[in-house]
């Protein structure tokens, strides 16, 4: 695999949502959270629908 | 898609025949991305049914653990860190559709084809993790559901480009070229949803 570097900002952010959305979770802060935040089936839908919009932006 | 299916209106005069080749166009749209979701939703139900309990339990965790790593790393492909394969059946539909068929044959041949979503480049990789997750859930409903709301979403966006496109009489790229600049954006809010998705998924299996 190619590892481009010009993405570096992004990937960095990236990097970070992973790592803070790991703690949250292992870390047991989630339990303190919303149950619908953490619901993967609410996320898939959301997912779903932003998915449609943004396909929306292919030429 | 923006591009050639806002062109679907280009030309037109009359508000009805707007509506009538948008809304087959939706409805177009809609139908194919829920049977997608019902033929993905099928193939993990005989999965399931067609093997050992036991067997569908490993695979099932083996399956989450799959979509938790596919969604993570497509995040990272999304924003150009990795190239991954992204499987598609056509490079783009054709555009001789529009000049054949404009406006409703068109409208009914286009709607059906992106509905599918492989009938163009894939440039997000949540279609693929999505797809995946309606596979490891085996359930026709949930697959119709799902993949029925991204074309719903997909197909009901339609609506404001091809008014815009109607009342003024432009060309739609023309009339969309801060959309089309926009992708770059769109790439990023979805690998930030892929990561939590990933995430969310694998905790699911082992915690």
């Amino acid at each position: 695999m190619k590892i481009q570097y010009h993405s570096l900002g992004k990937t960095v952010v990236l990097i970070i949502v992973l790592i803070v959305t790991v703690y949250i979770i292992y870390s047991g802060h989630a339990s303190k959270l919303p149950a619908e935040l953490g619901s993967i089936t609410l996320l898939a839908f959301l997912m779903a629908v932003l998915l449609g919009i943004a396909k929306t932006t292919t030429a | 898609m923006i591009g050639t299916i806002g062109s679907l209106v280009q030309g037109i005069t009359k508000y009805r025949q707007w509506l009538v080749a948008t809304s087959i166009y939706i409805i177009a749209c809609s139908s194919t991305s829920v049977l997608l979701g019902i033929f993905l939703g099928l193939i993990g139900y005989l999965v399931q049914h067609l093997v050992g309990n036991s067997f569908v339990r490993a695979v099932s965790e083996y399956g989450k653990v799959l979509v938790g790593v596919v969604a993570i790393a497509y995040a990272f492909s999304d924003i150009g860190v990795i190239r991954l394969p992204r499987p598609r059946a056509l490079h783009a539909v054709p555009v001789s559709w529009w000049r054949k068929w404009r406006p409703y044959g068109a409208s009914i041949a286009y709607g059906a084809a992106l509905g599918v979503g492989i009938t163009t480049e894939v440039q997000f990789g949540a279609f693929y993790v999505l797809c995946l997750w309606c596979i490891t859930q085996g359930n026709i409903a949930y697959g119709a559901l799902l993949i029925g709301t991204y074309g719903v979403s997909r197909s009901v966006t339609i609506l404001p480009a091809s008014w815009i496109v109607y009342k003024q009489s432009t060309d739609s790229i023309q009339a969309f070229n801060k959309l089309l600049d926009a992708r770059g954006a769109a790439k990023f809010i979805m690998a930030i949803g892929l990561i939590l998705f990933g995430v969310l998924v694998l905790s699911d299996v082992v915690l």
